[in-house]
């Protein structure tokens, strides 16, 4: 056995069966939820998550609805465990939180049952359950509040050790109490009780496979298991050179004040070991985009995971390399009485790009062949949402939360395109609703739902594309809109060449003919409505009335491209414009690709042009040597000179190749205009600038990078 | 003397088996590209076994009925007509935006678009609008309608979808799309999804409407060329042919939605099991099929297939009704690796049947499940097939050394026991989701094991899924084909009909009505006699404010105001068998979401027995040494052929069967029983205490 990673005196097989019935039993524990629950939120959206831990708090198995939660599990496990330290456990016990301050949550509405698992007297693990419920009170129906000012205004807030339920029974006076603080009561109660249906799933299979395999038998196992996935992360850990690498992002608003919040990391690679620490992130804001602890690790766990555990079950083990710091009382982890709702779809998604950015940057550098794949276009990280609340016809208060606001786009990967409307990359089995399930629910009717081509940046391989969609009232006078557009002005940014995708925003359009046109049973469409204003909301707005006949618009941001759009396959790009996803002007223009009368690529007319965007680009004649076919502009790392390997070019022999390359640099919002991409301009608070760096050898778009300066002081 | 007559067209083989007076017979032949070559090849070798010929056979069969993968081959190799969609203005991309395309994959590299089904330059958009309760807010121009279809048209449309928002509610769009082509363009199939599939949810809808279209002409000239062959070489009766959801349909009535006909392959052998089961008086089966690529298991409970809503076809989400048959890919074929950990894994990848498996000598040089089996044993060698194909041992051990024992330091005997308790605990699995995660204990389940490769593992299988009792049909390996002679006909409607219990039950009442006059019409068309129609009333229900239904049988008569609180306890009842005792909402008002008429015309059962019932003395054929999964070294064992006792054999032992092979491990005893079949019974399984107590935990504390 010298060469087996299994160490002796275990079976691999009875290794990898409890594995398995462990990655089973989460996924069951999330059927159950979604077939007893009434939520559209989490049986459309699959905002929730299950998970088992064993008694210590470490995390068995982790089921893959929404990663970000993985971080949030765990905290809320191990602060409860602290909380009730001495008090008696019973069978049956529920205990349920969401406080972000003191539970782990990522924000209010992210709602935390968790229950113990006994073998006869003997206390084992923990099941653990967690889901989006629609509306927790506070001041803002659906628990967003971006005009909160602290965190006590947002929601009712439970901290952890409240009991739920006690062996098996509902605890009335904490029932009562809850109800009494949320606008829709039933619906919040049957989805605790759906949370309570799934810790009960997955107690009861784990009790049969702890008692099939024998408690110490199974401890030992799922140790290993632990071990095995922490050994493996590590290892690939060693293949990304030692270092620091840096960057930063920004939250774009706090929810009722414009400004630029930096999210700074320092990213140390050190050996087998990763150090990500944020100091010099912006101190808290007094608005909802604080990012919580818990989801401050949910948020970098939600990168790992796909860059560089994408093949292992996830445990305890996949986490053990890295290590977090965060500054107390910055905006990456706030104290109270900092506002917090939603800070993990700004800030925290923004870390996740920031990590995933650092990652790029660094398996970049690497020499081994599949670490240095693991690079990405970013993708729309920052959540776009619209909430609307109102009475309905029948007199019942309804609150309106639009999954659709899961459609942003992925970023495009060094194997092919960004998935259109994937979500965050967070969002593992992401699901958006139905056109005829919104209309079913609630009192809209969509003009049109389509994707947007303005919103996908451009590369070799294209950013997914982000969604477009209108709606006007139906069958009720008015309503209240919530809106964020956190991704509006600093859009995700290309790699290796790519360019940055658009971004978010939202309009309502007002002083419309959709009465007119109703009443005459003319269609309503995006060619028929007229309108005599287009208010643009800021970034974030609540209270925003709406009447009917007005029409609201949102779009959603779209993932950034991959590689030099000159190195994108013609016949590609002839298909994006035949389909009506990219015009032909961009086409020539940013793909330097030219179509004949057909719409058929002209081979000749395409080579030319794009020769003579690289000429343009760095003014003198390009060379292009031994370029390998199909593979991007993404410098490479060979015997310690950088490559272009599209076209074999030497770029630089320096450590960081873009002190050798040529730059160039615009203002974004044009500049990004003029490849057909919508973002939204600074409106006097920041700057952003695109700067783009050129193979000074064969003029091959090498990277894309978006400066950010602030303007007014926040 | 009457002759039945079922077909099961198999990606290898083409399976007929006839069953005269009682008595069965069985043929295979090769699979065809074409399919009809080969169903008339293998109804050429199963004339011979009747020492007749296709010609004479013929017009003495009273009932023919085929099991259909033409469907299933062109959705799998995507080879569709060139289909245009008509949709909505405003909503083109609905194909495109796919409802997110994101699954539970977690490497972004393998993340991918939904696969185009339809060019957008093929998607065609109509002003017209209604809204969630059916009223038309934009009417339809007919000027734009002949322009939109004459777009289509000159785009080159083999065949037109048309699936408009709300057309379930009220489908006066879609008919007069449908109304305009008919009398326009007679030669250019159509489909509209408010006839096709009239319930909600846009993107399932148009995924099925689209897939029926571009399957449509492909099916209309196999069936017109099948149904042509069959008729001269004598065939009187209507050719009967099997659906995804369990019955079958005429030719006629399948034309019309040749999507149904998707993967009714492994409904034929669960229909099999079922008839079985009433046989053998079980009234729980469980069934597993495994193959060369995969295993599907089904359960029967209480003689009637589960059906499930939103069935998958093709990776896409549609709005069929299906057999619930939960599928892993776990097969002979299945490979064994060593993943990045250093553990051992098995599948999902497969080596199908070329190269096959190392040990077919066929260029396959990694272990797949066959391998192990044979490194065990269990598999003779020179046997394989009836002796048909030879296997080569000494490559089986190759490849298990060279690509599992090495890297985990085992020998090719300890990797072959891994890679089949593997093996083993990924079926199991399968089994207890249509079991356990259904509700039901497996305990009380019979396993019925077929396919060529399920009796090497039918035993080991059932211990670890909690089962007790297996039977083993004589018939294994055309045991589908067995099946579909003996299934009903089942015609379904199902309508979207928003139903709450403060409305007046004439309401629902009328809708059934509806519903059960249109299944009354089929029958009629179908032929089915007045002894043999039985028409049941099905809602899809759920709590006010939920969002998934459950579907709830209805009780016979009238649905009147006394109906009422009947329908909540039924509905109640069926909410918590699936959920557990205490999850129904109690505080909650129930709303119906779909109603549904199943019409079922009862198929007469011709019950064939093989045995001669003597109980000959058990004759073994010879010695071999295996290697148990689970034991520390050989063991000498039986090997039978032609097994007959009808008292209980103890295992360690093996039967060889000419098309496959069952292993009876140690704890347990295996007769033949009555019907021919084979039954195995293990002894006391020790692990189900839990599963009992997790059935009654399950919502004690909701």
């Amino acid at each position: 056995m010298s060469d087996a990673k299994i160490p002796a005196g275990y079976d691999p097989v009875t290794l990898e069966v409890i594995r398995m019935r462990l990655d089973s039993i989460v996924e069951e524990m999330g059927i159950a939820m979604i077939r007893s629950s009434g939520s559209p939120v989490i049986t459309e959206g699959g905002d929730f998550n299950t998970a088992l831990f064993d008694a210590e708090g470490r995390i068995y198995a982790y089921s893959d609805f929404v990663q970000m939660h993985i971080g949030t599990g765990s905290m809320a496990v191990k602060l409860l465990m602290e909380a009730i330290e001495g008090e008696p456990l019973s069978p049956g016990d529920a205990f349920i939180c969401n406080d972000p301050h003191s539970s782990g949550a990522s924000h209010a509405p992210d709602t935390t049952v968790i229950s113990p698992i006994f073998i006869g007297a003997k206390h084992v693990g923990w099941a653990h359950s967690q889901a989006h419920l629609v509306d927790v009170g506070g001041m803002n129906p659906g628990g967003f509040a971006p005009a909160a000012t602290d965190c006590f205004s947002e929601a009712i807030r439970m901290p952890p050790g409240v009991k739920i339920y006690d062996r098996g029974e509902p605890v009335e006076s904490v029932k009562r109490t809850i109800l009494n603080n949320v606008r829709v009561p039933k619906l919040y109660w049957n989805d605790v009780r759906s949370l309570v249906a799934s810790n009960n799933t997955g107690i009861r299979r784990l009790v049969e496979t702890i008692n099939e395999f024998g408690l110490d038998e199974f401890t030992r196992y799922t140790a290993l298991n632990f071990e095995l996935a922490e050994r493996l992360v590590r290892t690939r850990i060693t293949a990304i050179p030692d270092g620091v690498y840096r960057t930063s992002d920004f939250t774009e608003h706090n929810g009722h004040r414009d400004g630029a919040f930096e999210i700074a990391c320092a990213m140390i690679v050190e050996g087998d070991s990763v150090t990500l620490d944020f100091e010099g992130s912006a101190p808290q804001t007094d608005g909802f985009v604080n990012c919580s602890y818990g989801a401050l690790m949910g948020a970098i766990a939600a990168v790992i995971v796909p860059v560089l555990a994408w093949d292992v079950p996830f445990n305890e083990g996949v986490m053990s390399a890295f290590t977090v710091l965060a500054p107390r009382g910055s905006i990456v982890n706030p104290e109270s009485p900092a506002p917090v709702s939603n800070g993990h779809l700004t800030t925290g998604s923004r870390v996740s790009r920031v990590v995933a950015k650092l990652f790029s940057q660094a398996c970049m550098r690497s020499e081994d062949a599949v670490i240095q794949q693991r690079t990405q276009g970013q993708w729309a990280d920052s959540w776009t949402g619209g909430i609307a609340a109102g009475v309905g016809a029948d007199g019942e208060y309804f609150v309106f939360f639009n999954m659709d606001g899961s459609g942003s786009g992925a970023g495009a990967q060094p194997t092919g395109d960004g998935v259109d409307c994937a979500g965050l990359m967070t969002q593992i089995n992401n699901v958006l609703p139905d056109v005829e399930m919104n209309e079913m629910l609630y009192p809209i009717l969509y003009l049109w739902r389509e994707v947007g081509p303005t919103t996908a940046g451009h590369g070799q391989f294209r950013g997914g594309m982000g969604l477009d969609f209108a709606w006007t009232l139906h069958g009720v006078d008015e309503a209240v809109q919530t809106v964020f557009a956190p991704i509006a002005r600093i859009p995700a940014e290309g790699h290796g060449g790519g360019l940055p995708a658009g971004g978010s925003g939202h309009a309502i359009l007002r002083g419309t003919n959709v009465e007119s046109l109703r009443n005459s049973k003319a269609a309503v469409t995006k060619g028929t409505v007229l309108f005599e204003s287009r208010d643009i909301p800021a970034l974030n707005a609540s209270g925003l009335k709406l009447s009917s006949g007005e029409v609201f618009h949102q779009w959603i941001a779209g993932g950034g491209g991959f590689g030099d759009p000159l190195l994108r396959d013609p016949e590609k790009v002839a298909k994006d414009v035949h389909d009506g996803y990219l015009a032909a002007t961009i086409a020539s223009q940013t793909y330097g690709v030219e179509l004949g009368s057909t719409g058929a690529v002209d081979h000749g007319a395409t080579a030319e042009r794009r020769t003579s965007i690289r000429r343009d680009r760095i003014g003198r004649e390009p060379q292009i040597a031994n370029g390998e076919a199909g593979v991007s502009s993404a410098p490479v790392r060979r015997d310690g000179a950088w490559i272009c390997p599209a076209s074999g070019a030497v770029i630089s022999e320096k450590d960081d190749w873009r002190e050798d390359a040529i730059v160039k640099q615009d203002e974004a919002e044009g500049w990004l205009s003029d490849n057909g991409t919508q973002v939204r301009g600074g409106d006097g608070f920041i700057s952003v600038t695109v700067e783009q760096f050129y193979s000074p050898v064969c003029g091959s778009l090498l990277d894309t990078r978006l400066a950010v300066t602030e303007l007014a002081p926040h | 003397m009457t002759t039945h007559v079922g077909i099961d067209v198999g990606g290898t083989f083409t399976d007929a088996v006839a069953v005269r007076d009682g008595v069965p017979f069985r043929a295979k032949a090769f699979s065809t590209k074409d399919v009809t070559t080969g169903i008339l090849a293998a109804l050429d070798v199963l004339s011979e076994r009747l020492d007749l010929t296709t010609t004479t056979l013929l017009p003495t069969v009273e009932r023919f009925v085929l099991g259909n993968t033409i469907v299933t081959n062109a959705v799998d190799e995507q080879k569709y007509s060139k289909v245009a969609l008509i949709v909505t203005k405003g909503f083109r991309d609905t194909l495109r935006i796919a409802r997110s395309a994101r699954t539970n994959e977690r490497d972004p590299h393998a993340m991918a678009p939904a696969a185009e089904i339809v060019r957008r330059d093929m998607i065609l958009e109509l002003d017209e609008r209604i809204d969630s309760v059916g009223q038309v807010l934009t009417p339809l121009q007919d000027e734009e309608l002949a322009d939109v279809v004459q777009q289509a048209v000159n785009a080159g449309a083999e065949a037109i979808a048309v699936c408009l928002l709300w057309s379930f509610r009220n489908p006066v769009h879609e008919q007069a799309v449908g109304a305009f082509l008919a009398e326009n363009h007679p030669g250019i199939p159509f489909s509209l999804s408010s006839s096709l599939t009239p319930v909600y949810r846009e993107y399932e809808r148009t995924v099925t409407t689209v897939l029926d279209a571009a399957v449509k002409p492909l099916v209309a000239d196999h069936f017109a060329q099948l149904a042509d062959r069959l008729r001269e070489d004598g065939l009187q009766v209507p050719v009967q042919i099997m659906q995804v959801h369990g019955g079958f349909l005429s030719v006629q009535e399948t034309s019309k939605a040749p999507i149904s006909m998707f993967n009714s392959g492994p409904v034929g052998g669960v229909t099999g099991a079922k008839i079985l089961g009433q046989t053998l008086q079980r009234s729980r089966i469980l069934t597993a099929d495994m193959g060369g690529t995969s295993l599907d298991a089904a359960a029967i409970v209480d003689g009637e297939l589960r059906l499930l809503p939103r069935a998958e076809v093709g990776g896409f989400p549609t709005s069929l009704t299906a057999v619930d048959i939960e599928t892993i890919g776990a097969g002979g074929g299945s490979l064994a690796w060593v993943d990045g950990r250093g553990l051992l894994r098995v599948g999902p990848h497969s080596a199908g049947s070329n190269p096959g498996p190392a040990c077919y000598s066929n260029g396959g040089s990694r272990p797949a499940v066959t391998d192990a089996a044979v490194v065990l044993g269990l598999i003779d060698p020179d046997y394989y097939l009836g002796g048909s194909v030879s296997l080569d041992q000494t490559l089986a051990e190759k490849s298990l050394i060279e690509h599992v024992g090495i890297e985990l330091g085992l020998s090719a005997a300890e990797a072959a026991q891994g890679v089949y308790r593997l093996a083993t605990s990924q079926m199991s699995n399968a089994l207890r989701r249509i079991t356990v995660n259904r509700g039901h204990d497996p305990r009380e389940f019979t396993l019925v094991a077929f396919g060529g490769a399920c009796g090497l593992f039918a035993a080991p299988l059932a211990r670890e899924a909690g089962v007790r009792e297996i039977v083993v049909p004589r018939s294994a390996a055309v045991f589908s084909a067995y099946g579909l002679m003996h299934a009903d006909s089942v015609f379904s409607s199902v309508k979207t009909t928003p139903w709450s219990v403060d409305m007046p039950a004439s309401a629902l009442e009328a809708e059934f009505a509806e519903l059960e006059a249109t299944a009354q019409q089929w029958f009629d068309a179908e032929g089915t006699p007045q002894e043999r129609r039985e028409v049941y009333r099905e809602a899809d229900v759920k709590f006010a404010g939920q969002i998934f239904e459950v579907t709830t049988h209805l009780d016979d008569g009238e649905f009147d105001e006394e109906a009422k609180p009947r329908l909540r306890e039924a509905f109640v009842r069926d909410y918590e068998k699936e959920f557990g005792a205490g999850t129904a909402w109690t505080e909650v008002d129930i709303v119906v979401v779909n109603v549904r008429v199943r019409a079922v015309g009862r198929s007469e059962i011709q019950v064939s027995t093989t045995n001669d019932g003597t109980g000959q003395k058990v004759a073994p054929t010879r010695e071999r040494t295996i290697l148990e999964p689970n034991a520390a070294s050989p063991c000498v064992v039986n090997a039978y052929r032609g097994f007959t006792s009808t008292e209980n054999v103890r295992g360690p032992l093996i039967i060889e069967e000419p098309d496959t092979t069952i292993y009876i491990p140690r704890d347990a005893t295996v007769r033949v029983i009555d019907t021919g079949d084979l039954l195995i019974t293990l002894d006391d399984c020790s692990a189900p205490e839990a599963i009992v107590a997790e059935l009654e935990l399950e919502g004690a504390s909701a």
